[in-house]
C-alpha cells in the first residue's frame, strides 16, 4: 500500500512539475513534495512502523522517489531560470546606437599647444625657458640688439608704445636674450616664448603674435652647428624627415642670418596653394648672434659666439593643425576652439 | 623693389642667353633669393595674347544708329582701312592705337568679324586692361606718334617680358637699383659687370646757375646742381621711358620728373628738378626755422622745426631735404628753366625726418639705406643728357659743393674666424674669387685678408660682415651640417611653464576651452570692470577697441562669450592666461594671470538627463579640482568686487595669501552687457600656483573607519566654513573626514534657519575605533556646535 501511494505521489509530483511555469510556483512544488511536512516525508517517518524485512525495501524506494523529484525539480528550474533569463535579456535590450551620456569636453588653444611641443622638445636639447617681459624699453628692445634708433632696420617692425615714459610692447622675443645675457655668464642656452606686438593688422598680420627665441652662447659656437640643430628640432617638430633651405636673410642682431624654408609638406615642394607654388615654406629666422650684441651685454665676442634663431608660433600652429585662417586664432569662436 | 626682365638684359646683355624662357626666369629668381635678395612675385607684364598690331585712326565718325559707339576707319600701313566700331570715349581721329585684329587671341577670347548694331566691325580697339597690363578701364590705349603702324605691339612694347618683385631687406640698399641688382646677377652668373652709359649732355657755359650754399655739412655730404633752361613744356615723355616707368611700378608725370625717376631708378640716385621761376636766390641746404609751414608735392602741408633738413631759397623751405618736393617749386606744364638736384643727405637726417612727418617715399628709402656716393655727380650729367634729347634746353655747368668725401673702410679677415663662425674652412682661392666677383679689393696677409669694399657696400664695416658675404656667395646650402653638442641643464626640469600646461590640461577635462585675447582692450568695459584702476594705454592704438593693455582678463573674456552668444553658443566654460599690466607712476608691473568664464547649461541636452544651468558652486567645484593639481586646498572668504555680485562673490585664501577672486558677474554689468543668463567669473594670480609642491604621501590606515550622521539646524548667518572648522575643532586627530550632504529649509525647520546635514568619518591609523570613544566623540562635537554656533542637533 505504501509502495503504491508512493508512486502515486511521485507521478503526481512529476507531473506537476512539469506543467509549472513559475519559479516561486515551482518552489511551492518543492516544498509541497520534498518539505517537511511533505507527504512523501510522512512516507519516510512511517518507515519506522514497517517490519524490519521491509524497511531497507521501501526506504530505498523513497530515497529513489526523492531523487527522481528533486531531479525534476533541478531541470525544471533551469529551464525556467533559462526562459526567465532569456527574457529578462530581450527586455534589457538597448538602442546602443544612442548618445553616450553627453557632458562639455574642454580644450587647449592650438597656439599653447605648439609651444608646448616645441619647448619640450628643445628641453630635451638642454635648452632652459626664460619668460621675459612684454613691456620693455627702448634699450632692450632695440639698441642692445644693434638697432640704431634712425635706421631703417627700427622700421622694420612698426612699434607700440604705451603712455609710460619711453617704454615700448616687445617687437621681438629677442629682447629675453639681452635680459638673460645680463644675468647670466656663458655658456648659455636658452628659449623665450612668448607674446610680441606689432603695429599691423591685415588677413596675415595680427597686431600681437608669438613667437619662441633661442639662443645659444658658447665657445666655438657655429653655423653648420646651427644648422643642424633646427633641422632636427624641425624634423622632430613636423614628426617627418624635412627637406629644409637656409637663405640668406638679414637681422640687425645676427650676422650671417638666414631664413629657414621647409619643403611644402602638401606638395613637397612640387608648388601648391600652401607654400605659393614656390614649394618652400617659411619657418623660422636665425643666424649668428652679432658681435655687437655680445659686446653690447658685455661679452668678449673674441672668447664667445652664439646663435640665436626665431619661430613664429601662430604661423606654426596654422602649419602643424592646417588653419587657413590666422583671424580666427583671436576670434575665440567656440567652432574653432573645439577642434583642438 | 621691381626688376624688369627686358630692362635687365639691355643693361646686361650677357644674360641674353641665361633668359630665354619662363624657366630661366624662375632660375634667376631663385639664385636672387638665394643671394638673400628674396624674390616674392614674379609677374608678366602682360597677357598672352597676339594679333594685336600699332594702327592709326584716320576716321572717327558717329554710329549711325548708337550714341556711345564710333566708327572708325584704322590704317595698319597695309592695305585698305579697316572699319572698326569702338564704345572707348577716347578714340578720336588722328591717334595712334592698339588693333586687335580679326583672329587675334586675347586670351579669354577670340576676335570675329561681327556686326554691331548693324555696323560691320573689322577688329577691335584694345584697352591696358583687355591685355592684361593695368586695371586701367580708362578707353582704349593711346601710343606715341612714332609707333610704327602694322608692327605687332608685343614687340613694339617689349611685352613678352616679366617682373620679379624683390624683397630687399634694409642693409640692401646697393641693390635698389637696376645697376645694384645687375651687380648680384653678373657675380652669379659670372659675367662682365655692365658698363654705366656715358653721359654727354650740351653744355652752355654762358648759363648762369643759382649759387648753392650747404650750411648743414653733417647732414648733406654733397650737393650737384645744375640749371637747364629754355626747355620745352609740352615735350610728353617718350613710349619706351613710360613703358620702362609703369613696368617698374611708377606712373608717367612730367618728363623732368619721369627722367629723375628713370636714373633713381637706373642708378639708386634719387633726383629732384625744380622750377627755377619760383626760386629766388640762393639755393641753401639748411634746417628749418621753427613752425615753417611747407607745402609737398602731394598737396599736405607739414609743419617743420629746426631738426628739419629742408632746401630753401631766399623765401623759406622748396623741399624736405631727401624726402619730398615742395608743390609750389615743382615743375608743371608752364616750366622752362629747371635747376635739376643729385645730392647725397644724411641716412640719419633723412630716417629721422621722414619719420617724423610718417612719410617715406623712393626718395627717402634710398637715402636712408645708402646711396652710392661716387654716382652722386654722374647721375647728374645721365639726367641732363637724357632730358635734353626729350625736351631740349641748354644746361649749365654744375654746382657741386662736397662736404664730406666718401669714405671706404679697410676690414681685416682673419682666416681662422671663417672656421670659428662658419664651421668649415674655405678654399683660399674661392675666398679670392668671391672677394673679386664683390669687387672688394684685398691684399693677403699673414693671418688672412686686408680688404676694402666698394664705397657703396655701407653694411659692410666689421670682419663679420665680410664672412656674411663669404657665406652668402659661397651658398649657405654648401655649408654641411654639423651634430651640436647637447649641455645638460639643471634648469631645464624646473619649468613653471610645464606646470602651467599641467593646469591647462585639468582645466580641458573640467570643460574649459582656452582663448587667446590681444593683450589690449575697450576702455569703455574695462572701466566697467575695474572701475578707477588707471590702465597703461597704448599711444598708436589700432582702434579705439584695442587701446588699453588689459587689467584684467575678464573684459576679453567677457568680449569672447558676448561673442558666442551672438552665434546661438551660450554654454560656455572658456579660460584665458596670461600677463595683466598695472603701472605704480613710471613703474610697469605684469603680472601672469588666469581666469575662468562660466554660463549657460552645465552639460548639452540630452536624452536621461534634466540638464540645470551652472551656478557659483558649479565655478568654484571647478576651482578646486584645478587647484588640486597644484597641490592647493584653498578656503573661500565672502568678498567683494565692484564687477561682482555683492552677495555672490568670494576670495580664494591658502595660508594667509589671497590667490584670486570669484563670483557672478554682478546683474546690472550683464544687463549692460546684454547676456541673457548669470556669468560666473573666476581670476587667479598664477604665481602662487606655479611654485614646486610635490604630494606628500599619508599613510593609509589598515584599521575600519566608523561613520556617523549629523544634522544641526543652524540660524541663516552661520557658515559651511564656521561649522566645519567648529566640528573640526571638537574632533581632534580622529576625523578623517567631513562631507555635507544635505542642506533644508522648509518645513519643521524655522524661518532663518537652516539644517545642515554632515557625514563623519572616524579612523585611527594603529588602531580600530570603538563605539564607546565615537559616542563620545559625537557628544563633543554637539554640544560645541551648540554652545558655538548656537545650533541645535537635528532629531
Amino acid at each position: 500500500m505504501m509502495q503504491e501511494k508512493l508512486q502515486h505521489l511521485t507521478k503526481d509530483a512529476l507531473n506537476a512539475i512539469h506543467n509549472i511555469a513559475d519559479l516561486r510556483e515551482l518552489e511551492a512544488l518543492r516544498v509541497q513534495y520534498l518539505g517537511k511536512k511533505s507527504e512523501i516525508s510522512q512516507l519516510a517517518l512511517g518507515l519506522k512502523s514497517l517490519p524490519v524485512a521491509e524497511k531497507p525495501l521501501m526506504g530505498k524506494a523513497i530515497n529513489e522517489a526523492k531523487q527522481a523529484v528533486q531531479h525534476a525539480l533541478n531541470e525544471r528550474k533551469t529551464t525556467l531560470e533559462a526562459a526567465v533569463l532569456l527574457q529578462q535579456l530581450e527586455t534589457e535590450r538597448i538602442d546602443v546606437t544612442q548618445d553616450g551620456r553627453l557632458s562639455y569636453t574642454g580644450s587647449i588653444h592650438p597656439i599653447s599647444r605648439i609651444t608646448q611641443r616645441a619647448v619640450e622638445l628643445l628641453n630635451l636639447s638642454g635648452f632652459s625657458v626664460h619668460y621675459g617681459r612684454e613691456i620693455e624699453d627702448y634699450y632692450h628692445n632695440f639698441e642692445a640688439l644693434n638697432i640704431p634708433k634712425h635706421h631703417p632696420a627700427s622700421s622694420m617692425h612698426d612699434t607700440f608704445y604705451v603712455n609710460v615714459g619711453e617704454l615700448l610692447l616687445r617687437t621681438q622675443t629677442s629682447c629675453g636674450q639681452i635680459h638673460v645675457l645680463s644675468t647670466e655668464k656663458p655658456p648659455v642656452r636658452v628659449i623665450t616664448p612668448g607674446k610680441v606686438y606689432r603695429r599691423d593688422l591685415d588677413p596675415t598680420h595680427t597686431p600681437m603674435f608669438h613667437q619662441l627665441e633661442g639662443l645659444v652662447v658658447d665657445r666655438n659656437c657655429h653655423f653648420s652647428e646651427l644648422k643642424s640643430l633646427l633641422h632636427r628640432f624641425l624634423n622632430q617638430l613636423f614628426e617627418k624627415e624635412l627637406r629644409l633651405r637656409f637663405r640668406p636673410s638679414y637681422f640687425p642682431f645676427t650676422e650671417p642670418s638666414a631664413e629657414v624654408d621647409i619643403a611644402c609638406h602638401l606638395c613637397d615642394g612640387a608648388g601648391c596653394r600652401l607654400c605659393g607654388h614656390s614649394g618652400w615654406i617659411e619657418v623660422l629666422g636665425c643666424g649668428m648672434v652679432h658681435p655687437n650684441v655680445l659686446e653690447n651685454i658685455g661679452i668678449d665676442s673674441e672668447e664667445y659666439n652664439g646663435y640665436a634663431f626665431g619661430l613664429g608660433l601662430d604661423r606654426l600652429a596654422m602649419l602643424c593643425y592646417g588653419i587657413t585662417d590666422l583671424r580666427a586664432m583671436f576670434e575665440n569662436d567656440l567652432r574653432f576652439l573645439q577642434q583642438f | 623693389m621691381k626688376l624688369s626682365i627686358a630692362w635687365l638684359k639691355e643693361i646686361l646683355p650677357g644674360m641674353e642667353q641665361h633668359l630665354q624662357s619662363h624657366q630661366d626666369v624662375l632660375a634667376l629668381a631663385d639664385k636672387l633669393t638665394m643671394l638673400g635678395l628674396e624674390v616674392d612675385q614674379i609677374a608678366k607684364v602682360a597677357k598672352d595674347f597676339h594679333g594685336v598690331v600699332i594702327a592709326k585712326v584716320i576716321a572717327c565718325e558717329p554710329h549711325p544708329d548708337a550714341d556711345r559707339l564710333r566708327v572708325c576707319r584704322v590704317d595698319i600701313g597695309r592695305g585698305d582701312a579697316l572699319q572698326i566700331v569702338c564704345g572707348a570715349p577716347n578714340a578720336r581721329e588722328g591717334m595712334l592705337v592698339a588693333l586687335a585684329t580679326i583672329g587675334a587671341d586675347l586670351g579669354d577670347f577670340k576676335i570675329k568679324k561681327s556686326k554691331l548694331r548693324g555696323v560691320e566691325s573689322h577688329g577691335m580697339l584694345c584697352s591696358a586692361s583687355e591685355l592684361g597690363m593695368s586695371e586701367d578701364h580708362d578707353g582704349i590705349i593711346e601710343l606715341d606718334a612714332a609707333a610704327p603702324l602694322g608692327v605687332d605691339i608685343r614687340e613694339y612694347w617689349q611685352l613678352d617680358d616679366e617682373c620679379l618683385e624683390i624683397e630687399l631687406t634694409p642693409n640692401r640698399g646697393d641693390c635698389l637699383s637696376l645697376y645694384g641688382l645687375a651687380r648680384e646677377i653678373a657675380l652669379s652668373y659670372e659675367l662682365e659687370a655692365a658698363s654705366l652709359p656715358a653721359a654727354a649732355p650740351k653744355l652752355d657755359p654762358s648759363l648762369r646757375c643759382p649759387e648753392i650754399k650747404v650750411l648743414q655739412p653733417d647732414d648733406c655730404m654733397q650737393y650737384h646742381a645744375r640749371r637747364l633752361s629754355g626747355i620745352e613744356p609740352r615735350a610728353q615723355s617718350p613710349m619706351w621711358l613710360q613703358q620702362k616707368l609703369q613696368r617698374m611700378g611708377l606712373r608717367s608725370i612730367h618728363p623732368v620728373v619721369d627722367v629723375c625717376n628713370y636714373v633713381m631708378l637706373l642708378m639708386g640716385q634719387p633726383m629732384h628738378g625744380f622750377d627755377l621761376d619760383q626760386v629766388s636766390g640762393a639755393v641753401q641746404v639748411k634746417r628749418a626755422k621753427a613752425k615753417e609751414k611747407l607745402v609737398l608735392l602731394d598737396d599736405s602741408e607739414i609743419e617743420l622745426d629746426q631738426e628739419c633738413l629742408v632746401i630753401a631759397d631766399d623765401q623759406g623751405a622748396l623741399a624736405l631735404a631727401g624726402v619730398m618736393g615742395g608743390a609750389a617749386s615743382a615743375v608743371g606744364d608752364a616750366t622752362c628753366d629747371i635747376l635739376l638736384e643729385s645730392a647725397e643727405f644724411n641716412p640719419v637726417r633723412v630716417c629721422l625726418q621722414a619719420r617724423k612727418h610718417r612719410l617715406s617715399t623712393d626718395s627717402s628709402y634710398r637715402f636712408e639705406r645708402g646711396i652710392d656716393s661716387l654716382c652722386v655727380r654722374y647721375a647728374l650729367d645721365l639726367a641732363t643728357a637724357l632730358l635734353q634729347e626729350i625736351v631740349g634746353g641748354q644746361a649749365s655747368e654744375v654746382v657741386s659743393v662736397v662736404a664730406q668725401e666718401p669714405v671706404a673702410h679697410h676690414i681685416s679677415l682673419r682666416q681662422s674666424s671663417i672656421k670659428r663662425h662658419i664651421g668649415i674652412d674655405i678654399d683660399t682661392h674661392e675666398v679670392e674669387r668671391i672677394f673679386d666677383g664683390l669687387n672688394f679689393q684685398y691684399e693677403r696677409n699673414e693671418a688672412g685678408w686686408q680688404i676694402t669694399a666698394p664705397i657703396y657696400r655701407h653694411d659692410i664695416t666689421l670682419e663679420i660682415d665680410v664672412i656674411e658675404e663669404l657665406v652668402r656667395i659661397y651658398g649657405y646650402d654648401r655649408i654641411p651640417e654639423t651634430q651640436e653638442r647637447i649641455a645638460a641643464n639643471d634648469e631645464v626640469l624646473n619649468d613653471s611653464g610645464h606646470r602651467l600646461y599641467k593646469m591647462k590640461e585639468r582645466l580641458a577635462t573640467l570643460g574649459y576651452r582656452e582663448c587667446i585675447n590681444y593683450s589690449f582692450c575697450d576702455a569703455e568695459l574695462q572701466q566697467m570692470v575695474s572701475p578707477g584702476v588707471e590702465a597703461i594705454e597704448l599711444k598708436h592704438p589700432i582702434s579705439d577697441q584695442l587701446s588699453q593693455m588689459r587689467l584684467s582678463l575678464w573684459p576679453p573674456l567677457l568680449r569672447n562669450a558676448l561673442y558666442n552668444q551672438n552665434r546661438q553658443m551660450s554654454d560656455l566654460s572658456l579660460y584665458e592666461t596670461g600677463a595683466c599690466y598695472f603701472r605704480d607712476g613710471d613703474v610697469v608691473l605684469e603680472r601672469q594671470k588666469l581666469a575662468m568664464l562660466l554660463t549657460g547649461q552645465e552639460a548639452p541636452k540630452q536624452w536621461g538627463l534634466a540638464v540645470r544651468s551652472v551656478d557659483f558652486f558649479d565655478l568654484k567645484g571647478s576651482l578646486s579640482a584645478l587647484l588640486q593639481v597644484c597641490g592647493i586646498e584653498a578656503n573661500c572668504e565672502a568678498t567683494s568686487h565692484p564687477a561682482l555680485h555683492p552677495g555672490q562673490s568670494a576670495k580664494l585664501m591658502w595660508q594667509g595669501r589671497e590667490l584670486g577672486v570669484f563670483g557672478a558677474l554682478h546683474p546690472s554689468l550683464q544687463r549692460q552687457l546684454d547676456f541673457d543668463r548669470s556669468v560666473f567669473l573666476a581670476e587667479l594670480d598664477l604665481e602662487p600656483l606655479l611654485e614646486v609642491r610635490k604630494p606628500s604621501f599619508d599613510l593609509i590606515s589598515k584599521f575600519p573607519s566608523v561613520s556617523r550622521d549629523l544634522a544641526f539646524v543652524l540660524n541663516e548667518n552661520t557658515t559651511f566654513e564656521q561649522l566645519l572648522s567648529t566640528v573640526r575643532g571638537a574632533s581632534g586627530d580622529l576625523l578623517s573626514d567631513v562631507t555635507v550632504f544635505d542642506i533644508y529649509r522648509g518645513v519643521g525647520v524655522e524661518k532663518n534657519e537652516k539644517s545642515i546635514a554632515l557625514g563623519l568619518t572616524f579612523q585611527e591609523a594603529s588602531r580600530t575605533l570603538v563605539d564607546v570613544e565615537i559616542n563620545e566623540l559625537i557628544q563633543g562635537i554637539v554640544s560645541e556646535v551648540e554652545s558655538q554656533l548656537g545650533a541645535k542637533l537635528r532629531a
